[in-house]
């Protein structure tokens, strides 16, 4: 959706440490300059049954930020997020959860 | 008004297309069906795969089946291993209702429940055709819309040029078409979808046939 701006490998400390035993994991979306805006945002409405709001947000953050988490959960449920994005044509990752968002 | 639109029509929702246009249409789909069957030993592959499955070299196809990790190698290799096959026989289902839709014409008829597929479909598509004309920024996105509005250079005289502007034009079709089904896909959800769940659903993609994921 715009520029790629993606952080280094192995850099991000986030002092806002929220994950909790039960949802260790997260399932984030990267930017990309082919998705369209209006496509992204059906696809977190419909898949995470996100209000319109959130999902325009979510949207927002991948293309202004280059990323944004979608989902927090096992890994095993993250592998299904992440399975369902790729299924999409999204780009999604599973990583360790941290405190930003979702 | 603007062509390869989608807009409401008895049947569903209809774009007007060319019977040229269509033809092209295909024959794209087709390849991208073709990737997605290629590099395969077996098509359907057992699910999950008994062995490793290594990444697509082509990095076309390696966009529709990314790797699930950025920093874990082992994690999308595992990833790769339990549902590349999935991935791949879900978007070629998806690619199959583009191609029947296209196949059907003259117009380009899509019905609500078979919007999502197509529109992944287009989504992949597109993909394929921006990765061709190595579209990895903004920037080139926009230099690519541009080369669209410009004139074709002669084939013979320029192949690699007119081949640019081909994939240049058809991924603004291509854009076009699926913006516009989108728009149409939005404007029918209800006006809140709910609450996000704590947790994922429980169905691999693919298995609804509106494409949602059921809690």
């Amino acid at each position: 959706m715009s520029t790629t701006v993606l952080p280094a490998e192995g850099t991000r400390t986030d002092a806002d440490e929220r994950a909790t035993p039960e949802r260790p994991w997260a399932t984030v979306v990267w930017n990309d300059p082919v998705n369209l805006m209006s496509y992204v945002t059906w696809v977190f409405r419909t898949y995470f049954k996100m209000p319109h709001e959130r999902a325009e947000r979510l949207m927002l953050q991948v293309h202004h930020e280059g990323r944004a988490t979608v989902s927090r959960g096992t890994l095993e449920q993250m592998e299904i997020d992440v399975q369902a994005m790729h299924g999409f044509g999204l780009w999604a990752t599973v990583e360790p959860a941290t405190g930003a968002d979702a | 008004m603007a062509p390869w639109t989608f807009r409401p029509a008895d049947e569903g929702w209809a774009a007007d297309l060319g019977p040229g246009e269509r033809s092209v249409l295909l024959e794209v789909v087709d390849e991208v069906l073709a990737m997605l069957r290629a590099q395969r030993p077996q098509w359907p592959g057992p699910t999950p795969d008994p062995d490793p499955v290594d990444p697509p070299t082509d990095p076309a196809l390696r966009r529709l089946l990314p790797d699930a990790s950025r920093g874990a190698p082992d994690v999308a290799r595992e990833f790769r291993r339990l549902t590349e096959a999935d991935l791949r026989e879900a978007k070629a289902a998806n690619l199959e209702a583009l191609r029947a839709a296209l196949a059907a014409g003259p117009r380009l008829v899509v019905a609500p429940d078979d919007a999502p597929a197509v529109a992944a479909a287009l989504t992949d598509v597109r993909l394929v055709v921006a990765e061709r004309l190595g579209v990895r920024t903004e920037e080139d996105a926009d230099a690519a819309y541009r080369l669209a509005q410009e004139a074709v250079p002669d084939a013979e005289t320029d192949p690699a040029g007119f081949v640019r502007a081909v994939l240049a034009i058809l991924l603004a079709v291509l854009a076009a078409l699926q913006d516009s089904l989108v728009e149409l896909m939005l404007d029918a959800l209800p006006d809140d979808a709910g609450e996000m769940p704590h947790h994922a659903p429980d169905e691999p993609p693919g298995d609804t046939e509106d494409g949602r994921a059921h809690r």
